[in-house]
């Protein structure tokens, strides 16, 4: 058991998991002596996640924006699992030993420079969805929700700081207390 | 073999919409190479990524190329979607 001793700012005592708060422009760390089967099994469970979370904004889309955004996000799904994406990231963690995160940002930024390079503004607009599908992996390989709490029961949020906009967007039904 | 060429009439070419549904659709034929052609560049039509990257625009002729024991089927769905979508 560990423990950790801090100075009560407001009164009151609760019991619960305690939940890290995870800012998107976390460091990706390269490595250099990963497993590379455990990456990519790492790296399949975050594809998961991920397509899982895409189809879910994809049928809300439906719901409330309609069909155009739905299939947006229904073929950013896809990108998920794209043949040449995915090879490209296995390779890398063949050769390079790298993390998966290292992999899949390296990935994806190479598939979105390609895209940015084209003659079509469309095709350049498609390099940032690409860049936006490979964040989204990475957050799932590190457990990170962007600005929401990704937990059945309320936890008791830790973060080093809290910016007051960071704090308003919080689901206050999932928040016991504050560690900061 | 079965071939299909097609010019594309939709202003915004394979966006990435069409190009989703078409990789659906493709994968629905496991055992039949379906492949996009624009000029000298050929891709396999399963291959998201690769599809976009032909960036397909509107005015351009693609042949659609279906090869296996589901040809003529593959070519008639895939073939038809290009002439209600594209």
């Amino acid at each position: 058991m560990l423990m950790l001793q801090g100075k009560g700012v407001s009164k009151g005592v609760v019991k619960g998991p305690l939940y890290f708060f995870g800012r998107p422009d976390t460091t990706i760390v390269k490595g250099d002596n990963c497993d590379a089967a455990w990456e990519k099994q790492r790296l399949a469970q975050a594809q998961a996640a991920t397509i899982a979370q895409l189809e879910a904004l994809a049928a809300a889309c439906r719901e409330s924006s309609g069909e155009e955004m739905a299939i947006l996000f229904e073929t950013h799904a896809m990108f998920v699992e794209d043949e040449d994406f995915v090879c490209q990231i296995h390779e890398a963690l063949d050769t390079e030993r790298c993390t998966a995160e290292y992999a899949v940002q390296a990935a994806g930024e190479s598939f979105a420079a390609m895209f940015a390079a084209m003659d079509d503004a469309y095709m350049q607009a498609r390099a940032e969805d690409i860049r936006d599908v490979a964040r989204r992996i990475v957050n799932n390989l590190m457990g990170i929700v962007e600005g929401g709490i990704d937990s059945e029961e309320p936890v008791i949020l830790a973060a080093d700081d809290l910016a007051p906009s960071e704090t308003i967007q919080l689901d206050k039904s999932k928040i016991l207390g504050f560690a900061t | 073999m079965k071939q299909f060429t097609y010019i594309v009439k939709d202003p915004l070419g394979i966006h990435a919409r069409p190009a989703g549904q078409i990789v659906k659709q493709a994968k629905e034929y496991p055992d039949t190479l379906v492949t996009i052609t624009k000029g000298e560049k050929t891709v396999n039509a399963t291959h998201l990524m690769k599809l976009m990257s032909l960036g397909v625009k509107t005015g351009d002729t693609i042949v659609l190329t279906c090869e296996g024991p589901n040809e003529e089927n593959a070519l008639e769905v895939i073939g038809n979607f290009l002439c209600d979508n594209l």
